[in-house]
């Protein structure tokens, strides 16, 4: 995924340092499903990102584990929107 | 011969070669007729489905015989809705009194079901869907589905609830999960179904 908006972030923040709750839902197929994710570490931050999102993090899917890397847009401590692509799936 | 019972708000549609044994015009009749008498299936108006829903969730822990829908046409949508409601069958009037007769006896006695239907099989529709009644855990869980249930989207539910978007749809989520359903509209429409029909008998 790359992005030039995108900058890394250092290793030692925590994810409780941008946001107050490392679960999120992404919603797809045109608002129908829903799906829970926990973020594992908030990787990068964007600036100015022409859609919008702010950060990138490393994720995990709640329910029928699989790993995933998740843009999201964050304000207010709180996750507007997100899009997840699933890259592995957990054992 | 088979012990037919009819149940609709206007008495039967079906031809005199139908025979019943008894007609029923309010809720609290139909449910009377199916706990006194020996009946091998209920047929009611496709009408009735939400209120029939109610009656066989409350016979539920009996021994209750096949529920069949009757509509003018038995459609494909008309089958679809019938099987989320958890009935047994559909016919059609239009379909003539031999092809009824058939067909109630093939549910009756087991032969046919939905799933003998290969194309409702597809869909991936689980029986009685409609017919669920929501696991509410947390305290403001009704409130929630309640805003769902009336069409509202997540936005104005989370400004409503004075919540964050993402808390929102966590608590979607959880609902759906909790619920074994996959659409947020199958949410929408259980809570809205699930709206208890008075009797006015």
């Amino acid at each position: 995924m790359r992005d030039d908006s995108f900058f890394l972030l250092p290793e030692g923040l925590l994810i409780s340092d941008f946001v107050d709750d490392p679960e999120f839902t992404e919603v797809t197929f045109n608002g129908e499903v829903y799906t829970l994710y926990r973020i594992v570490r908030i990787t990068h931050e964007a600036t100015d990102h022409p859609q919008g999102w702010t950060h990138m993090a490393n994720v995990v899917r709640v329910r029928a584990p699989a790993l995933g890397v998740a843009l999201l847009r964050i304000v207010g401590r709180s996750i507007e929107d997100a899009r997840v692509s699933l890259s592995g799936i957990v054992p | 011969m088979l012990r037919l019972h009819f149940a609709g708000p206007q008495g039967h549609p079906l031809s005199s070669s139908l025979a019943l044994v008894g007609t029923t015009t309010t809720i609290g009749a139909t449910l009377n007729a199916i706990r006194t008498n020996r009946i091998d299936a209920l047929l009611f108006a496709y009408e009735w489905a939400h209120p029939m829903k109610a009656v066989r969730a409350t016979v539920s822990t009996e021994a209750f015989p096949p529920f069949i829908a009757v509509h003018e046409r038995a459609s494909r949508a008309a089958m679809v809705h019938t099987l989320a409601c958890g009935f047994d069958g559909l016919v059609g009037t239009i379909d003539g009194s031999d092809a009824i007769i058939n067909k109630i006896e093939r549910i009756v006695d087991g032969t046919w079901s939905f799933d003998s239907e290969p194309w409702l099989r597809e869909v991936g529709l689980s029986r009685g869907l409609l017919a669920k009644e929501l696991e509410l855990s947390e305290d403001d869980d009704e409130q929630l589905v309640d805003l769902v249930g009336t069409g509202l989207p997540d936005e104005d539910i989370a400004s409503l609830m004075n919540w964050s978007i993402q808390r929102v749809r966590n608590r979607i989520e959880n609902l759906l999960s909790n619920n074994q359903l996959s659409y947020r509209t199958q949410l929408a429409v259980i809570r809205a179904a699930s709206l208890k029909v008075p009797d006015f008998s």
